[in-house]
């Protein structure tokens, strides 16, 4: 007769007030557990959002259906390309002018997960809740963060940063309510604090100890990992271990970043914390949010890699222009070659990201395969600021309910908000309509 | 030197035909171009509403034609506008001899006359998510809707959530040129029935007397070594012969109103059993019938001709987008009913 208890979902290792979540276990699965009473695996949902558009001449392919030879900005995903969709012709009319004139970086970055055309201001700010927010009220309940956001450039709140749009609009993508953007997360040590530092729970003494001694938060629940170790078999040891490991080595990437700062002389001044290379900030900001999904910390993350209007160059591959003023090329031939360039990069960092959540295995599926995560732009073609078949692709088969691997191009004018309401089915929070959504997005489902 | 305007744009003309199956629906479309090179209107939306991607090709033709005059340093940031087309649900409406033949003429090199960006299906768009996305971006009461064809695109507009309150703030009023209008009965009955702003009805008996004169044809188009239109017009009967123009009657009225072309009657449009809208005048009813006024026939003719065959006028274009219309301190104008 078997009668052990399966683990809590919800087990966190405690010690000296750090408190660390741990990833899903097979001991989580009740022994007898029948397909009915099966643990689901949790399905998450992030977004990671470029500016300025993308050069679409080496996006689209010229061919729908199975995803064949990919065009070049999407070269680096080729070994990922059964793991993804590729979405043509989506529209956010929200973000174009209707009206409220020029405009369109702040426009399409502050309707892009709210789904309105936000108030031409400075001042008084207003959008709408955004749809993740919606979903992770929801889904947050169970969870130990409701949502992260999470960026690696600039959160100003305030002022213009776009033809009279407030700089609220360029820097936030997620939204609590419509007057409150929920700014990103910059810095990785305030965004490990957050995940691991137990927060509030934190106390005063205990973080004045770990600054002192510089101790790993690992040591301070390692006694209770020990304990816990003893209650696991051989293969949840090893994803112990593993998961443990990966908490380690963001740390010391951390540690490592911040000691590189200190050596490396970026011409303007940057905050204490914030690596200088943009492919290590991106790394470290993206393996937090592989171990914040990988520990059911959210199910929910909005990633601005960089802001709307963005003139942030790209010395590390070559490009000492500025990312705004390069998108609008006037069809120059050799401005366009440097973006495509930098969108390039921008892809590549983020193929990085789909191995790191491919490689984590829950039961017989993995991490990226119980995720939606959506890589894509608020403008296509940035040189003349079109809304139309935003750049969009979807990976991961959102719990083994999407069919990947397919270019889908739907007809024009198709509302981007059709993929947030199917994104929203598939969390578990149906909605009739959002934004100016007119149904969901066929074709993505499994037949 | 000269600053660009603030006034109000001209009218914004969102046109639902039947393109392509008869010489009046594409008649109609030019007449609209000659207006807007006068910048008396502007071409904003068009849409389909018979399942034809065919008709969607020939349609893009037409417009790139007029297109092709823009110029200046804005003319980058035009994209070719989508075109709706109805949803075909998996079968496609026959293809009108008009179109066909259009698309098959050749030029002297063998190549076909004229390339479309309109090849696939999804090369078009949703003809109601177009209408309702074209009218937010309009001034209040500054668009007409003009209908020729089956009102299964109007009706689906006002399927999409929140759109009546859109259609109410933007479209001045729906002008149907009543040339089956009542085919998708349903769409029709629910179009007469809901949409929020003043419905105008023009059918065969308002333009009576009314035609497009075909002796035009060789010689007003001659600008061009090849012209769609004319094309068009010798591509559909046997000539020589005048077109009907009971959509160009429509379309005139919907760009100039106030011209004195059409007298007026209130009352209301309903489907009558045979499928045509039908009217019964009443004191304070709220659509409005057009009837031509016989002492300007040959005015009405003669505006036809003209606007039609207006020789596409080159623009400038700057990147200057709409603005919001200042409030007016004036009283604004009553709806007419």
């Amino acid at each position: 007769m078997i009668t052990r208890k399966a683990l809590d979902r919800r087990t966190f290792l405690r010690g000296a007030g750090a408190a660390v979540a741990l990833p899903f276990l097979d001991s989580m699965v009740p022994a007898m557990a029948t397909a009915a009473t099966k643990v689901e695996k949790p399905v998450r949902m992030a977004f990671v959002y470029v500016p300025n558009g993308i050069d679409m001449r080496n996006w689209n392919p010229d061919y729908e259906g199975k995803l064949e030879t990919l065009p070049r900005i999407l070269k680096p995903l080729e070994k990922f390309k059964d793991d993804f969709n590729l979405l043509g012709n989506l529209t956010h009319n929200a973000g174009r002018a209707l009206l409220d004139g020029a405009g369109d970086h702040g426009r399409c970055c502050a309707s892009y997960l709210s789904g309105v055309q936000p108030r031409k201001t400075m001042v008084d700010i207003k959008a709408s809740q955004s749809f993740d927010q919606i979903v992770a009220n929801k889904v947050g309940e169970k969870t130990r963060f409701k949502s992260l956001e999470v960026g690696m450039e600039d959160s100003r709140q305030a002022g213009d940063c776009d033809s009279g749009y407030s700089c609220a609009y360029t820097n936030n993508l997620a939204w609590r309510s419509e007057t409150q953007p929920l700014p990103p997360i910059l810095n990785p040590r305030a965004l490990f604090d957050r995940l691991f530092g137990a927060d509030a729970a934190l106390s005063p003494e205990a973080r004045k100890r770990r600054a002192l001694y510089r101790r790993s938060i690992l040591d301070l629940v390692s006694s209770d990992a020990k304990r816990l170790a003893l209650d696991l078999g051989p293969t949840d040891q090893r994803k112990l271990d593993e998961y443990l490991s990966s908490v380690r080595e963001i740390e010391l990437q951390i540690e490592r970043a911040e000691k590189d700062n200190s050596r490396i002389d970026p011409g303007m001044e940057k905050p204490y914390g914030i690596p200088a290379d943009f492919a290590e900030h991106f790394r470290l900001m993206t393996s937090m949010m592989t171990v914040a999904f990988q520990a059911d910390l959210t199910r929910v993350t909005t990633f601005l890699v960089t802001h709307e209007g963005t003139s942030r160059a790209y010395r590390e591959i070559g490009i000492p222009d500025g990312h705004h003023p390069l998108t609008h090329h006037r069809n120059q031939l050799p401005l366009m070659e440097k973006v495509a360039q930098i969108n390039t990069y921008h892809v590549q960092q983020f193929a990085g990201w789909l191995e790191k959540l491919k490689s984590i295995q829950e039961g017989d599926s993995n991490l990226l395969d119980n995720s939606m995560i959506v890589y894509g732009a608020g403008l296509s073609d940035g040189n003349r600021h079109l809304h139309e078949d935003l750049p969009t692709l979807i990976a991961g088969r959102a719990g083994g309910k999407f069919q990947t691997g397919r270019r889908i191009v739907y007809r024009r004018e198709t509302p981007m908000c059709n993929l947030f309401v199917t994104m929203m089915d598939r969390m578990g929070v149906p909605v009739e309509h959002f934004g100016d959504s007119n149904g969901a997005l066929e074709g993505l489902d499994l037949t | 030197m000269q600053f660009a305007s603030t006034a109000k744009p001209a009218i914004a003309i969102l046109y639902d035909s039947d393109f392509g199956r008869d010489i009046d629906s594409v008649l109609a479309l030019a007449l609209v171009h000659g207006f807007a090179s006068k910048r008396q209107a502007r071409v904003s939306a068009l849409t389909i509403n018979y399942p034809c991607l065919e008709a969607a090709e020939l349609c893009d033709i037409v417009e790139g034609f007029y297109r092709k005059t823009v110029t200046g340093p804005g003319a980058m940031y035009m994209s070719a506008p989508a075109i709706g087309v109805a949803d075909a649900h998996g079968k496609a409406a026959a293809v009108p001899p008009l179109v066909k033949s259009l698309l098959a003429k050749q030029g002297q090199d063998g190549k076909p006359q004229w390339q479309s960006n309109v090849r696939h299906w999804n090369d078009t768009a949703v003809p109601a998510n177009l209408i309702r996305n074209d009218l937010a971006g309009q001034n209040d009461e500054n668009a007409v809707l003009v209908t020729t064809g089956a009102a299964t695109n109007l009706s689906q507009l006002l399927a999409l959530h929140d759109t009546a309150p859109l259609i109410a703030a933007k479209v001045k009023m729906l002008v149907i040129a009543d040339n089956g209008f009542g085919a998708d009965a349903a769409a029709a009955k629910r179009v007469l029935a809901e949409w929020p702003t003043p419905i105008v009805l023009c059918d065969r008996k308002s333009a009576e007397g009314l035609s497009f004169p075909g002796q035009c044809i060789d010689k007003d188009f001659s600008y061009v070594p090849v012209h769609p239109i004319a094309e068009a017009y010798r591509a559909y009967k046997t000539m020589p012969y005048d077109a009907p123009a009971l959509a160009l009657a429509a379309m005139l009225y919907a760009v100039r109103p106030g011209d004195g072309y059409f007298a007026t009657k209130s009352g209301t449009v309903s489907l009558g059993s045979d499928g045509h809208a039908s009217f019964s005048e009443s004191a304070g009813g709220k659509h409005t019938y057009l009837a031509a006024v016989p002492a300007k026939h040959d005015e009405i003719v003669e505006k036809f001709v003209a606007m039609v065959s207006a020789e596409p006028v080159v623009i400038r274009r700057f990147r200057r987008q709409q603005q919001k219309e200042e409030p007016s301190k004036e009283a604004p104008p009553a709806k007419s009913s």
